[in-house]
């Protein structure tokens, strides 16, 4: 089959996916271990209970359920996420690697962000997203690429 | 609750949970839209049909549109996982979830800048590269990068001008 065949026949069934978009997509309980699937069970047993209705001590009785539940989704997200996109995009040994380097300098850097997110004071926070909500810049051609960790706004 | 108490009540849990690695995480199929499970069905039928075999070159190029298409959404579906989930189970608020998608989108063009370098590599290059990382036992490590600042690029520059 020719590049060009091929690319028509993936545009043709593009069109034929394209107008029912699903409701979100989840994990398949099944793939937890059991003692996962008990300590997720517990967390939407406690989210039924205090659904909206969530206090500061609810939360801090829970702890330790509610952050085990969190990190387990977490890892099975990342592990998902480096298992298949790598096959996805047909990649080889090498690129594959470059692939998981670059995902884990990302977590990394994001995590960095985080920690100077959390000095800024709430004004500037408010300050920073009315901009960003009031001035989107596109730059579509990454003409001004530059450091944003989230330390600007540092004072 | 003291943050060691904390720390040390998680770490029990881990315990008790132990070794997920040992169930393989996997999408759940109830979620893709009904064209989305039809392709999927198509590609099983392919495979079932070979079995135990994999379907030969030939069978493989008469339907690579399925093929394609059919990673292509296993891709798109675990980025919008990825890129949904991590933000929300981290409690993040709008900023934060704006920075991830930032970040985000930054991973991928420096994977993709990377993988351009590779690719215009000649062959011998790139396998003595892929020979040097095995042997290094690089291939499954990962390790820090520091980010080039605009300043020592600027510097860069003018060093590489000088040159000239």
């Amino acid at each position: 089959m020719k590049p060009s065949q091929l690319t028509k026949r993936i545009n043709d069934l593009s069109e034929k996916l394209k107008p029912m978009p699903s409701e979100g997509i989840q994990i398949d309980f099944n793939s937890f271990t059991e003692p996962e699937q008990l300590v997720l069970l517990k967390n939407f047993e406690l989210d039924d209970k205090y659904r909206s209705r969530w206090t500061r001590e609810a939360i801090l009785e829970n702890k330790e359920i509610i952050l085990k539940g969190n990190h387990i989704v977490i890892s099975r997200i990342i592990e998902l996420f480096l298992f298949v996109m790598p096959r996805a995009l047909m990649l080889d040994e090498i690129e594959a690697s470059f692939f998981k380097l670059n995902v884990n300098l990302f977590l990394q850097r994001w995590m960095e962000c985080q920690k100077n997110l959390e000095k800024w004071s709430k004004t500037d926070r408010e300050d920073f997203l009315r901009d960003m909500k009031d001035n989107p810049k596109t730059d579509k051609k990454r003409k001004h690429e530059s450091e944003n960790d989230g330390e600007e706004n540092n004072n | 609750m003291k943050p060691w108490q904390l720390n040390r009540k998680v770490g029990n849990l881990t315990r008790e949970l132990g070794d997920s690695a040992e169930s393989e995480t996997r999408i759940d199929i109830n979620c893709l839209t009904e064209p989305e499970r039809k392709l999927f069905d198509r590609v099983q039928e392919i495979v079932d049909k070979y079995a135990p075999a994999s379907p030969p070159q030939d069978a493989i190029e008469k339907n690579a549109d399925l093929w394609y298409k059919g990673l292509e959404i296993f891709g798109r579906r675990a980025t919008e996982l990825f890129v949904e989930v991590i933000p929300a189970s981290k409690c993040c608020d709008e900023l934060e979830a704006w920075y991830f998608k930032l970040y985000f989108y930054n991973f991928w063009l420096d994977w993709l800048e990377s993988v351009e370098q590779v690719r215009k590599m000649p062959k011998e290059q790139r396998e003595a590269l892929l020979c040097e990382r095995r042997e290094m036992g690089m291939l499954d490590r990962v390790f820090r990068l520091r980010r080039s600042q605009a300043e020592t690029i600027k510097k860069q520059k003018i060093a590489e001008g000088k040159a000239k």
